[in-house]
């Protein structure tokens, strides 16, 4: 390092790249391998969703906001049923609570498989890659014999679901998690005691407990640095207070620790779905309030009631009260939320996504000078990025 | 967080215009004058202790004039709590940086400047973030129409823009 201006290459890594998790550029400038600062440059995914919110009725808006977080759709929906549902002060029936619990722990574990897949794809371990895959083929299986589609099932509405599990699915389910543990220790076999692995993770990208006060991170990153911050446990929602889980927690904050914590998640996550699973009960999955949800098909045909309720959900839509109104779900990212204003139309006034990645990918910023090059991939590799919620 | 109101009105005053709550959700309404000194004393001061700024955002409004109001979203990491601290900024008008407060607020500043307009002082790096850096306008502001742009493709077809697609109701 000497310190002379004339040593700086510009390097870019720019947005079309294997590496990056998305189309992320970082404008990098080294000094020999060395970085000596890094800027990340984002809005290459902006797609305007926040003002196209803005013109749709709130049945419309679940379609939009699915695709944010593409890794956990569910969780957006969760987010943004759970703002409107407190807004209007709807009951959710317990069999969908816990419907959606399971389905919310589901997406986390695909998310968490795929986030270790493709860490070490970029390590060049293509077979940890190809085992993560497979596993979360047999979850996505269960979102596609359930509603139709893989990765965004799409059967949250306000008020519930809109359709049950199929009868298969405790099954198969329970199929998938004998199975998982196995996969997991397979995993933890090739990564955790790695030789490789620990080399280019640990001491990599340290963000501190004080970082992530001053940068506004949350989920796995603050979990690293020390602070057991868990929206599920801060400010429970669909009934996690009446589950047991421990929140892992580890202290040193580097990369290493984070694939820590996200592994320990996943094994939290199946013995929630075994307690969700023991909870179910028979019920309805939609709310009976017909101001809110649409009346089941079969009343189409008795009952004019419930042909002028359809009438009017299908066209009008919902009205919740004017207000503003902040929920948030703990994604696999971190936390997620849903400013709502609401001026008491049928279209939200504005509806904004507070995206836990955004201040992940700003956090870099400061946590890469001083690595080497080839560190910059691992780092942005274990912060996990989902550039579709940063630009929205 | 009844104290908290207390607290900030008895040291405050004047310059807390208004309090309102929504479904347990507080919001605090200051005027420009009051902004940093509120929101450094609701994060430094250890009762209140909002060490946390959550979100920085922003919401456009025409009616009774052109502004936007700025809501920072703080949050507790102790004991959990939230508060909402707004401030309306009239088209042109300039708002102080909490940068200095907290780094992490950088982006968002930009996000604000990009999407609302709302010019910010004392930001170390100024510019774009999520439109073009070439863009005029600012989009999220509500008298900037939503448009359409049909990509042809080949052969000279013209896929449907969402207008055509999703009816006005």
């Amino acid at each position: 390092m000497t310190g002379d201006p004339n040593d700086i290459m510009e390097l870019n890594l720019g947005p079309q790249h294997p590496s990056t998790h998305g189309v992320l550029r970082l404008k990098l400038r080294l000094e020999g391998e060395v970085v000596v600062s890094a800027e990340p440059v984002i809005g290459y995914l902006h797609t305007g969703v926040e003002k196209e919110c803005e013109t749709r009725t709130y049945y419309q808006v679940f379609t939009l906001i699915d695709r944010l977080d593409y890794l956990s759709g569910p969780a957006e929906e969760q987010a943004f049923a759970a703002t409107v549902e407190t807004l209007m002060k709807v009951e959710v029936p317990e069999r969908a609570q816990t419907i959606r619990l399971i389905l919310l722990e589901l997406s986390r574990i695909a998310s968490h498989l795929l986030w270790a897949g493709t860490s070490a794809l970029e390590l060049n371990m293509s077979s940890v890659f190809m085992y993560c895959m497979a596993e979360r083929e047999k979850i996505l299986d269960l979102f596609e014999e359930m509603s139709g589609a893989r990765m965004f099932p799409s059967i949250w509405r306000i008020g519930g679901l809109s359709r049950d599990l199929n009868p298969e699915f405790e099954a198969n389910i329970k199929q998938f998690l004998k199975a998982f543990p196995d996969t997991w220790k397979d995993l933890d076999n090739l990564l955790t005691n790695n030789y490789v692995w620990c080399t280019r993770l640990k001491g990599i990208a340290v963000i501190d407990q004080e970082m992530c006060k001053q940068y506004m991170c949350t989920g796995p990153l603050i979990r690293a640095a020390g602070v057991s911050y868990d929206i599920r446990k801060a400010y429970p929602y669909l009934g996690y207070e009446n589950y047991q889980f421990d929140v892992p927690v580890q202290k040193e904050g580097d990369c290493y620790a984070r694939y820590l914590v996200r592994m320990e998640e996943m094994n939290q996550s199946i013995s929630l779905i075994y307690q969700g699973l023991a909870k179910l009960k028979p019920g309805p999955v939609l709310t009976s309030n017909r101001k809110v949800a649409l009346p089941p098909r079969i009343d189409l045909v008795r009952s004019m009631e419930a042909v002028i309720h359809h009438f009017k959900l299908v066209s009008e839509g919902i009205h919740p009260p004017a207000g503003d109104l902040y929920c948030a779900v703990e994604s696999a990212r971190g936390e997620l939320g849903y400013h709502l204003t609401s001026d008491g139309t049928n279209r939200p006034y504005r509806l904004r996504v507070r995206s836990p990645s955004f201040p992940h990918i700003q956090v870099l910023k400061k946590a890469l000078p001083g690595h080497l090059l080839s560190d910059v991939v691992v780092a942005i590799a274990s912060v996990d990025p989902i550039l579709g919620d940063v630009d929205r | 967080m009844n104290d908290t109101i207390e607290q900030l009105k008895s040291r405050f005053g004047s310059r807390i215009v208004d309090v309102a709550e929504c479904c347990g959700q507080t919001t605090v309404e200051v005027d420009k004058q009051g902004l940093k000194e509120v929101l450094s004393y609701l994060k430094n001061a250890p009762v209140p202790g909002f060490e946390v700024l959550m979100d920085l955002t922003g919401i456009d409004y025409l009616f009774p004039t052109k502004q936007t109001k700025v809501v920072y979203w703080l949050h507790n990491p102790t004991n959990y709590s939230r508060i909402r601290v707004v401030i309306f900024v009239p088209r042109e008008e300039v708002l102080p940086s909490v940068t200095d407060l907290w780094e992490g607020a950088d982006w968002y500043e930009r996000e604000l400047f990009d999407l609302f307009g709302v010019r910010i002082e004392g930001h170390p790096d100024m510019k774009r973030i999520l439109m073009p850096d070439d863009w005029v306008g600012h989009p999220l502001r509500k008298d900037y129409q939503l448009t359409e742009e049909s990509v042809e493709f080949k052969h000279g077809v013209m896929p449907k823009i969402p207008s055509q697609i999703i009816p006005h109701v």
